[in-house]
């Protein structure tokens, strides 16, 4: 068996593992019964098993690389879903560097969320979860049976979807499990489905999703129209090329304005087909307020789905697809998550929520991903991909951690000083908080590079290609200074969200303390809870170390063009090159560094200092406040420009089929009938008249013969012969 | 085999025959174990014949005409008169079937059985005319699909009428004008398409000579070699289209479908299968290939494109579960109409699987629906709610159907609907993108039924089930779950949906020769097959298919 296969094989156990799995799991209830603790047992077995897997597919790719294995990628077909004619849509598989580290990574990260889920959702080990959120009628709580077997079944089908569309070889594929994460996501947000909000949210995230996914279908139409196939590569030397060739090479005719008019429209609304999938998925402007709603679902879906993979996957559809954007495509995509990471920060900054705002910060971080691709650098994007989804999800567990012991406090007005009560939390958390800002120690300590935590190498990329974008397109300046900004505004409301939460609050110290403690659920220590918090903070702080010669960076490297259109000038402005990147690494990220410091300082000043005071703060700008908090008023937009509307429009509709098509039909109809009985009128006085007439006439003859008829023989035989002459004569007279 | 179609288009019939005959008084647990017996034999039958066919394609045959019986009987009925050349003009009958028809057979058969199951307790009034309407119904609808002629596929066309009007007139508490409405509107749009039947035929035969003007094979293969001028294509295409829209239906002819699905009886909801479809597939795209191309792209491309916004608008605003799906099957049917009058293989393709898809997902919804109908005695949205808690597996299998509605990949719906509009994304790009837009807004009516129907707080009108299991205080009160004898009806739906949905391949690999020959213009003057009978020494090709190259007479 050559390395590839075992790569092969070994990736693909790791994806089907998770199905197996929530196959069996969906059955649990008939080979265990409700309080047991196989179905968590068997999930954190089955995604460590697939993680271990990964791994090995890791390591084995490294060392095929040393062995000198050329290709950049892995490609081949499991099984062909549809065929006719000469069109053929397989079910395949693309491996390169960014399928193998995305694929260690959503199985490390679900294996922890997993572990960390066994010991949150531990009270759904029951046969009576009374569900606090929800009242019936009559206003008492509602009891139902525990179902923690369904929310693993629906967490190992998740990640086999989230799986699939990074293993997947065609566009299609995508879709398809895009779809199908789309549909477990339905479901997991909708987890607490007796709750009315839960419902309300799950339904809002599919439905925007879908949204999207209406764009993306038009853009895989776009794609096959343009390339014949939606493979990623091309099947073999001598044959078509793949998308991402074939729209490489479309890009650059379209900058070279080589491309017929029909070629240049079918290739931008490809692209912004694409796009508006990806925005949709990873929550960016405009659909982005599904997202802050999707928190109503319990806490582990929220760290795996809602912050480390699912919303990621937009990301990695970009970054994957990027050869086949033009360059207006491109600067909208760097635009857009701009807009998205200051409106994101500025939620976050403003929300009163623990976990909304962690959501807004997801969006926020999203948004330079986004930004890194718009300017030609899917590499660095998904960098950050990486970085961001061990220390989110880590923020997430902490999160959870922090639910647990409050009774499901979610306001930061009644959380503070948890410090003392969980002190492993609250060291992660700062861990993950300091990995986020981007910190770092600004001389090196260990060879060339500084020593920093994951996030800082990520960011620094980031900007530093924003930075270098900006340095040669002068009016696109805008796309430098937000991110720098909105470092800053992260470090801010980071440092908001330790204080609120572990500091002890200036002034409410001595009580809060005693309150935390005495509502303290313990299970804080639980191992489950405590390892994967650990194993988190690891990641968090170590999994980039060495900046760009790391193995997450240089297996990234390796998966396509490091820096897209590198050099060429296009309409929207010149794309920076390697060159020009690396020549304001420094400065852009000292300048990263300064606004990271700047915000973590005013914070500490502002949160746990109390150098100047929070509350008149908000109080002085609170019209603001409620604008921010009220989403930027995003969701009544849509409520009275979209959604009202459309309800409107549906009312219309089916009175117009009540009020004008029926009438329509019911006129004809009792035209017909008022014709009819004209007919009818038509009958009974001419017609019949006419038959009556002769009737009577006919009657009356047989009453005039009828005097004829008299009984007597001889007259009869006489009429008989007198008949008979008649006839003969009139025959033999009547022949020639 | 060829025989067994006879017994396979007759035995519902039949067997309505014999029970109005024999037991017209019975009571209802003699006529539904007949029904039952009756429907599950026509399935196995079902599965015998069109079940080999698929397993199977044997009409993949190289030269073939448009229309292609892959097994046929055929029987000269009288001869019209002599044409050119002393030829007798013959009226010929076909029965036949080939690969769509197969799978619409398959289909047909498994919904009239699951039919029968689901009205197992709720019919018991006068219980022999429903089950006789119902396994007349069978009889039309598999009689349809398997028609290769054009009287016939007329006289089944119009027969499918019957039934459902006698269903809905005697088993709904609805006004006689509903009842006219449902059967008057068809009908008038049928009789235009006799009239178009009969100049189709007559047309074709004064130009191009055919012998048998009523047979599809021969009238297919005369009129690709020799195609009629656009004008005479143009008129008798609207006459034909006349009946096929009312009956799919198209916007703005559409308004008797909720009405039908809200009165009638579960059966004739579940098997109000998209016929006129089929009407379009066999009739005016092989034979009027311009007028399709031209005035079918013009017209109905764009009433199907603003039925599937309407029909998706208009489910948003119905409160009756039956009428938001009737609502949705229009928009479902423009999807199928976009494919179709793309006239290329993709669409095609697209349409033919929408149209099986139709039958199984959207069937099987209005399977639930008279479930919740048994048990609530209302399937009025706004008085029931939150029922996941309750009946979990009726739950999951309303979201499972849904999903397939909805188009979700992996279940069957997802690929008919990709199919359709990438086909007429190729040819007119603004009506595939409106067509997308209503698979968003397909996502949010059906959404708001599961949201209001099974989420949230439990609420549900106090019924007949309900108040007595109440009344016995027992803890688990109220309607009870899908019992085996539903779960028996539902499953093998569902598992049909996930199959095809896995594995489209199996559809589209039976599909694919009828399709591809319903658009072919390259036909060799001679040496066309205009039907087989499967035998063992066919001569076989490099690729393993089976090549026929002249009828043996």
């Amino acid at each position: 068996m050559s390395l590839v296969t075992i790569i092969i094989v070994l990736l693909s156990l790791a994806w089907l593992a998770p199905l197996a799995s929530a196959i069996v799991l969906a059955y649990a209830m008939l080979w265990t019964h409700r309080l047991s603790l196989a179905p968590g047992r068997l999930a954190v077995a089955t995604l460590g098993l697939a993680t271990c897997c990964s791994g090995l597919a890791a390591l084995l790719w490294d060392w095929s690389r040393e062995v000198g294995a050329s290709e950049r990628a892995i490609h081949g077909s499991y099984y062909r879903l549809l065929t006719f004619g000469q069109i053929q849509v397989d079910v395949n598989y693309l491996i390169d560097g960014l399928t193998i580290v995305l694929f260690l990574i959503v199985c490390l990260i679900s294996t922890c969320v997993a572990a960390f889920a066994r010991a949150y959702l531990a009270d759904e080990l029951t046969e009576e979860y009374i569900d606090h959120d929800v009242h019936t009628a009559a206003g008492g709580v509602v009891a139902r049976p525990g179902r923690q077997h369904q929310f693993f079944a629906l967490l190992m089908l998740f990640c086999f979807a989230m799986l699939g569309i990074v293993l997947a070889g065609n566009l299609l594929q995508v879709f398809l499990f895009w779809e199908l994460v789309g549909l477990a996501s339905y479901l997991l947000i909708g987890f607490y489905r007796e709750r009315p909000v839960a419902n309300a949210a799950a339904m809002k995230a599919f439905l925007m999703n879908r949204v999207g996914d209406v764009g993306f279908l038009i853009g895989l139409f776009c794609i096959w129209q343009l390339c014949g196939t939606w493979q990623f590569d091309g099947p073999a030397e001598g044959q078509p090329p793949g998308v991402l060739e074939a729209g490489d090479r479309l890009v650059r005719q379209h900058i070279a304005d080589g491309l017929t008019g029909d070629q240049r429209w079918l290739l931008l609304v490809a692209g912004l087909g694409i796009v508006a999938g990806c925005l949709g998925k990873s929550a960016q402007l405009p659909l982005q307020t599904w997202l802050p709603d999707a928190m109503a679902g319990p806490t582990p879906v929220s760290a795996l789905v809602h912050s480390a993979t699912m919303v990621a996957a937009g990301v990695y559809l970009a970054a994957r697809c990027a050869p086949l954007f033009v360059p207006e495509v491109l600067i909208l995509i760097a635009y857009i998550g701009a807009a998205t990471m200051l409106l994101g920060a500025v939620q976050a900054l403003f929300s009163q929520d623990l976990k909304r705002i962690l959501a807004f910060s997801t969006m926020s971080q999203l948004g330079y991903m986004l930004l890194a691709i718009g300017l030609g650098s899917p590499v660095a994007g998904c960098f950050h991909l990486v970085t961001h989804a061990c220390f989110k999800s880590l923020l997430f567990v902490a999160a959870g951690s922090v639910l647990l012991a409050t009774h499901h406090t979610l306001a930061l007005s009644k959380l503070g000083g948890l410090h003392r009560v969980l002190p492993l939390t609250s060291v992660v958390t700062m861990v993950a908080i300091v990995s986020m800002t981007g910190l770092s120690i600004p001389f090196a300590l260990f060879g060339e590079v500084p020593f920093a935590l994951a996030g800082h190498y990520s960011k620094e990329q980031i900007l530093s290609t924003a930075l270098a974008f900006v340095s040669v397109n002068p009016r696109h300046f805008i796309l430098f200074f937000v991110p720098l900004i909105t470092s800053g505004l992260t470090a801010l409301y980071l440092m908001r969200l330790w204080c609120r939460v572990f500091g002890t609050k200036p002034g409410q110290s001595p009580s809060m303390k005693g309150r935390a403690s005495a509502g303290l659920h313990h299970r804080d220590h639980s191992w489950w809870l405590k390892g994967s918090l650990v194993v988190l903070a690891i990641l968090s702080a170590f999994v980039a170390i060495g900046g760009d010669e790391s193995w997450v960076a240089k297996t990234l490297a390796q998966s396509q063009q490091v820096v897209l259109l590198a050099g060429a000038a296009t309409p929207v402005g010149r794309f920076p090159s390697l060159n020009d990147i690396h020549r304001v690494h420094n400065l852009a990220g000292t300048l990263g560094l300064l606004a990271s410091s700047l915000g973590l300082v005013l914070g500490w000043l502002v949160y746990r200092a109390a150098w100047f005071p929070a509350r008149e703060l908000r109080q002085g700008m609170s019209a603001v406040g409620h604008f921010i908090e009220a989403g930027f008023y995003f969701d009544e937009l849509y409520r009275v420009t979209i959604i009202g509307p459309v309800r409107q429009l549906a009312q219309r509709l089916s009175q117009v089929d009540q009020g004008i098509l029926d009438p329509c039909l019911h006129a004809i109809s009792a035209g017909t009938t008022r014709l009819a009985m004209l007919e009818r009128r038509f009958d009974e006085g001419v017609v019949d008249g006419l038959v009556n007439g002769l009737a009577s006439r006919a009657w009356r003859l047989g009453l005039m013969f009828h005097k004829l008829q008299t009984g007597q023989l001889r007259q009869y035989l006489l009429f008989l012969v007198i008949g008979i002459v008649v006839v003969f004569t009139a025959v033999f007279v009547g022949s020639p | 085999m060829s025989t067994l179609l006879f017994v396979l288009v007759l035995m519902p019939l039949v067997s309505a025959l014999l029970m109005v005959l024999l037991d017209a008084q019975g009571s209802y647990r003699n006529s539904r174990v007949w029904a039952l017996l009756s429907t599950l034999g026509t399935l196995a039958l079902a599965l015998g014949t069109a079940g080999r066919l698929v397993l199977e394609p044997i009409g993949a045959a190289v030269n073939r005409g448009p229309i292609h019986p892959w097994i046929s009987v055929k029987q000269t009925w009288f001869q019209l008169g002599v044409g050119t050349g002393g030829k007798p003009v013959e009226l010929e009958l076909v029965l036949g079937m080939d690969g769509i028809a197969a799978w619409m057979v398959l289909v047909v058969s498994l919904l009239s059985t699951c039919a029968v199951l689901v009205s197992w307790e709720s019919i018991k009034e006068r219980s022999t005319e429903f089950y006789a309407g119902l396994l007349a119904l069978e009889t039309g609808l598999i009689g349809v699909a398997c028609s290769f002629d054009l009287l016939l596929f007329y006289t089944f066309f119009e027969f499918t009428l019957i039934p459902l009007f006698l269903m809905i007139g005697v088993f709904s508490k609805g006004s006689l004008r509903d009842t006219f409405k449902v059967f008057l509107l068809p009908l008038a749009g049928s009789l235009l398409t006799l009239v178009g039947i009969v100049a189709l035929a007559t047309t074709a035969h004064s130009m191009t000579g055919v012998s048998k003007p009523f047979s599809m094979a021969e009238l297919g293969v005369a009129l690709a070699k020799q195609p009629l001028p656009i004008e005479y294509q143009t008129t008798i295409f609207l006459l034909l289209a006349a009946g096929m829209i009312v009956k799919l239906p198209l916007v703005p002819f559409h308004t008797w479908l909720p009405v039908a699905h809200f009165r009638a009886p579960i059966t004739g909801s579940v098997l109000l299968i998209k016929l006129g479809l089929l009407g379009l597939l066999r009739l005016c795209v092989p034979m009027l290939p311009l007028a399709c191309q031209e005035t079918g792209l013009a017209v109905l491309a764009v009433l199907a494109a603003v039925g599937v916004v309407y029909g998706s608008l208009g489910a948003l605003a119905q409160d009756d579960f039956n009428r938001v799906l009737a609502y949705g099957s229009v928009a479902h049917v423009g999807v199928a109409m976009l494919g179709l009058m793309a006239m290329n293989t993709i669409g095609l393709n697209g349409a033919v699987m929408q149209l099986i898809n139709l039958g199984l997902s959207t069937g099987g919804l209005f399977l639930l629906a008279g479930m919740l109908q048994d048990r609530f005695g209302t399937r009025d949205l706004r008085q029931l709610g939150g029922l996941s808690a309750k009946l979990p597996m009726f739950a999951t299998c309303v979201v499972f159907l849904s999903f397939a509605s909805i188009g979700l990949p992996g279940l069957n719906g997802f690929v008919g609907e990709v199919l359709s509009l990438m086909g007429m994304f190729e040819v007119r790009p603004w009506l595939a993108a409106a067509g997308a837009l209503g698979m968003a807004l397909g996502a949010w009516y059906l959404l708001s039924v599961i949201q209001t129907l099974l989420f949230g707080g439990l609420y549900m009108p106090v019924s007949r089930t309900a108040s007595n299991d109440v009344s016995d205080g027992g803890a688990g009160g109220g309607p009870k779950d899908l019992v085996a004898r539903e779960l028996f009806a539902i499953v093998p739906v569902m598992a049909a949906c996930l199959v095809l949905g896995l594995c489209p391949q199996l559809i589209l690999g039976t599909i694919e020769p009828d399709v591809k020959a319903l658009l072919r213009r390259d036909l060799p003057v001679e040496e066309v097959v205009t039907a087989t009978e499967p035998g063992a020494n066919w001569p076989v090709d490099r690729e393993g298919q089976v090549l026929i190259t002249r009828e043996s007479k």
